[in-house]
């Protein structure tokens, strides 16, 4: 009696088990070299659609019937090409002949909606695009010019995309960016989503430019600035800032503009600042930026409405053109370092904020974020023409530069 | 020492029950006067034992006959020889003087044995005869005399072999009850130390000690043990394990209830702890209980080397513990359900191993879980001499083989090796054992359901685990309820002034200082 009792209880414990292994198979279950891991996204314009519609995706790769919309895209998808044996320990493939090899798949599919290109990617990929792993999307100016909302719809809702996915702005075709064969890295889009990472060695580059970020900004309706990318077939340059106004690119900003504009953001994390000797001309003196806080407050009397930007910051010398002269090593020339410092960068700021007032109108400095939180009354009054107050606001920038020391020399 | 002086001492409570055990009846029957009733007697009891040895001598000067009854090879050669028949025969005179009752008397005071004890009632030889001393019986006296004369042929006093320190001692129980217990008195010089006996198994009438501390240990803890342990009816009890069976309360748990070493010093601190210890004759390995979670972490060697060291090295042993138990199932729910957690180079790495392999990761783990399975109980049970050509077999050959065969990730290889070296650093083996069924249960858990289902199936782990206890103590009482001062001798090893207090759940007096 006892025996059969515990032979029940077991089969009652083992039986759920074996069922749900064998039966079901396992649910979700998908081996890790089964997935087509999407590294990268470019987004191109779409070549203007043949004119016969029977024709699509008959003979042409890229090409599909659409159920509704009409080739407004090109969406082109990167999976890495990890070849048998690889990676083994023991024999295998070794490193003869892997330079010729393609180190990415490239798929394009033209199209309107991403979803439904993204189901076309699965009748010429044997494996299930997954887009977890997801790194970069790379838009050319094109598209972004008309509008970026449209073709990232689907990013932003997908469980799979992450919000640390990387967006970057190209000039040339995005696709081409996608293809450079890195020299270190194995895959395009592992190198592109690194380089954001130099953040603490130059501002130049715009570096909190990921889907989330974006996802903010076009929902609290502020204008925002992504990263421009260039490339060449093994390099790619990530400098300077394309400009987005009410979601759509309006123009670009350089390298320098980029730098100055990420002093008004408080998004400087280290890099350099490179002034006049003050006590000679023609010679140099290069700063380093160790801590940099920036301030961006309304200062509204009556109707006229200033940006009081106030920061602070320490440096240190780095370089001196001329180490003959005693000013090099004297303590006492840091401030006056600082000063011209403070002189140069002020200046800088104020060019670059009347630049984009006057040629763009975007408001990529969030002012109206500041006036929002700091001046919340005076915002609902001039909320609406926003756009029309923003480029007639004027500035005031006042910067501290502290310059700590000398540096070491020998 | 005698077993038998031990409960002489204590009173006739746990003697009679010996007597009772066999017999099972308490008449008491009385010695014949004539030796050739005592025999014949003797003989139908022990119908089947050839080796039982009756000599018959006789005194040369007095002429009275006597009959010595033993188990020839129970029995120390030189008393009898020299202690016994040489007094009896030669030496021994003035029977004449006395009536024959009282010649027992007589003998038990001249002959030059020790501990000699008088009966009159044939069920009380019994047992002493089948334990290993002599009974003598004299013609016309109705008591017999039982001469302790046990050989000690027992394995002298050795070095753990399951639990070495470095440098803690080195000593270690032997199979002897007496010998084991002389080694906790040694250490616990305190007559507050307690040891009860009790004799169990109607075959086998193993001899077993309880022992704990007066006055430390809670009362109400060893009532529980002494309970249980006299409600015990076993027909046989070979080893402290077939005892931890039967007096442990969570028969189906993977956790062990008792904490079964072979080391006096971790003995000794147990039960000034206010833990109790059971030792059986026969078996090198006492049983400590109440026992909790956290003191299967602990190795005596931690107790010999300095705090900030044995602190990581605990750490280290709760981390291997976890990883032994969850890594082959995280790493295939990683792999398997989200490869979205693992950093892309990772992810594409573990991709590039497994490109081209015919199996799934499922099958793979299994495969290889099977045979570490197979290579560690192959090591345990053969000889030293083969026990490395194992090694070199499994390492070398199905490791190394297996995977330049293309069969096997290697990554799985890595990740169940690992797995197996966590284990081997638990300090008690017992416990090691469990954790490899946990690791099965585990990975079927990870097969199914991914890391939902580890964390279901490590939350009824845990559940099950704070809801057994081991007599009385609940099993993770050392961290629920939290209190900062547990974990001074559990998750690290604080140094020895701020850890002499006992439990507070295991004494009488919390204040007690050990």
């Amino acid at each position: 009696m006892k025996k059969q009792g515990f032979i029940k209880v077991l089969l009652f414990l083992t039986t759920p088990v074996f069922i749900l292994i064998l039966v079901t198979g396992c649910w979700d279950y998908v081996e890790i070299e089964s997935r087509g891991y999407v590294l990268g996204i470019a987004i191109d314009k779409a070549n203007p659609s043949p004119s016969k519609d029977e024709y699509l995706s008959k003979r042409d790769m890229d090409l599909m019937e659409l159920m509704e919309g009409r080739q407004k895209y090109a969406y082109t998808i990167q999976i890495p090409i990890i070849p048998r044996g690889l990676i083994k320990p023991y024999g295998g493939a070794t490193g003869g002949g892997e330079a010729t090899q393609k180190r990415t798949w490239d798929l394009t599919v033209l199209g309107h909606s991403f979803f439904e290109a993204n189901r076309e990617f699965s009748t010429k990929l044997d494996y299930p695009p997954f887009y977890e792993h997801l790194k970069v999307i790379v838009i050319s100016e094109e598209v972004a010019r008309e509008g970026i909302t449209e073709s990232l719809d689907m990013m932003l809702r997908d469980h799979e995309v992450r919000r640390r996915t990387r967006l970057f702005v190209s000039p040339q075709s995005a696709k081409s960016v996608l293809e450079v064969v890195p020299n270190i890295d194995d895959y395009a889009s592992l190198y592109l989503e690194k380089l954001p990472h130099n953040v603490h060695k130059t501002s130049r580059m715009s570096h909190i430019t990921d889907l989330g970020q974006l996802s903010q900004n076009i929902h609290s309706q502020v204008d925002f600035g992504l990263p421009r990318i260039i490339a060449t077939d093994t390099e790619i340059k990530s400098a300077g800032t394309a400009i987005f106004k009410e979601g759509k690119m309006v123009g670009w900003l350089g390298e320098l503009d980029t730098y100055h504009g990420k002093w008004v953001r408080d998004g400087v994390e280290g890099g350099i600042l490179l002034i006049e000797s003050p006590f000679a001309k023609d010679e140099l003196v290069c700063l380093q930026i160790n801590t940099s806080k920036v301030n961006v407050r309304p200062d509204i009397k009556d109707d006229r409405i200033t940006m009081n930007i106030k920061g602070k910051s320490t440096m240190t010398v780095v370089e001196v053109n001329n180490i003959m002269q005693d000013y090099a090593f004297d303590s006492e020339s840091l401030d006056i370092f600082g000063q011209a410092a403070k002189k140069k960068l002020e200046d800088g700021i104020k060019e670059t904020i009347k630049y984009v007032q006057e040629n763009y109108g975007a408001d990529v400095f969030h002012f109206n974020v500041a006036i929002q939180r700091y001046a919340p009354s005076t915002w609902d009054k001039i909320k609406d023409n926003w756009y029309e107050i923003f480029p007639t606001l004027s500035v005031d920038v006042n910067i501290d530069i502290k310059v700590l020391d000398t540096g070491l020399v020998k | 020492m005698d077993s038998r002086n031990f409960f002489r001492r204590k009173g006739s409570a746990s003697k009679i029950k010996i007597h009772l055990n066999r017999n099972k009846s308490d008449e008491i029957e009385p010695l014949s006067l004539s030796l050739k009733d005592n025999l014949n007697k003797l003989k139908t009891t022990f119908e089947h034992c050839e080796d039982l040895v009756y000599r018959k001598v006789s005194s040369k000067k007095s002429n009275v006959d006597f009959l010595l009854v033993y188990f020839g090879e129970m029995i120390e050669k030189n008393t009898l020889n020299n202690n016994i028949l040489k007094y009896l025969i030669h030496d021994i005179d003035g029977f004449s003087k006395r009536k024959s009752y009282e010649y027992s008397k007589f003998i038990k005071a001249s002959l030059p044995v020790s501990n000699i004890e008088e009966v009159t009632d044939y069920n009380s030889i019994i047992g002493p005869l089948l334990s290993g001393d002599i009974i003598l019986f004299t013609e016309d006296c109705y008591c017999a005399l039982i001469i302790p004369a046990k050989t000690s042929d027992e394995r002298s006093i050795a070095p753990s072999a399951t639990e070495r320190t470095i440098r803690g001692p080195q000593d270690a129980f032997v199979e002897n009850i007496n010998k084991n217990i002389h080694l906790i008195r040694k250490r616990i010089q305190d007559p507050n130390l307690a040891v009860e006996f009790f004799t169990l198994g109607h075959s086998t009438n193993t001899n077993i000690a309880l022992l704990y501390i007066k006055g430390i240990a809670k009362n109400d803890i060893i009532n529980k043990i002494r309970l249980k342990i006299s409600t015990i009816d076993s027909s046989s009890i070979l080893a402290s394990a077939q005892l931890e069976q039967l007096i442990e309360s969570h028969k189906w748990s993977l956790f062990p209830q008792t904490l079964a070493t072979d080391r006096p010093d971790k003995l000794s601190r147990s039960l000034l702890e206010g833990r109790a210890v059971i030792i059986v004759n026969g078996t090198p390995f006492a049983l400590i209980a109440p026992v909790t979670f956290a003191m299967f972490f602990n190795s005596s060697d931690d107790y010999f080397e300095r705090t900030i060291v044995t602190s990581t090295i605990r750490i280290v042993r709760y981390i291997c513990f976890i990883s032994s138990i969850f890594l082959p199932a995280l790493y295939l729910a990683m792999t398997s359900y989200h490869p979205g957690m693992l950093p892309t180079p990772l992810a594409l790495y573990i991709t590039g191993a497994r490109v081209g392999l015919p199996f799934p990761s499922l099958v793979e783990l299994v495969f290889m879980q099977f045979t570490t399975e197979v290579l560690i109980e192959a090591s345990v049970r053969l000889p030293k001499a083969i026990g490395q050509t194992v090694g070199i077999v499994g390492g070398l050959v199905i490791g190394q083989s297996v995977v330049q065969a293309g069969l096997v990730n290697p990554l799985i290889v890595i990740v169940v090796s690992l797995t197996a070296l966590a284990t081997f650093i638990l300090p008690v083996y017992t416990f090691a054992l469990s954790t490899r069924i946990l690791r099965a249960i585990m990975i079927i858990a990870a097969a199914t359901f991914g890391l939902y289902g580890i964390v279901i199936a490590g939350l009824f782990i845990l559940i099950h685990m704070s809801s057994i206890e081991s007599f009385g103590i609940r099993y993770l009482e050392d961290f629920s309820p939290y209190s900062l001062s547990k974990l001074k001798d559990t998750l690290i090893k604080a140094p020895h002034q701020y850890i002499n207090r006992a439990p507070e759940y295991l004494n009488e007096k919390n204040n007690d200082e050990v």
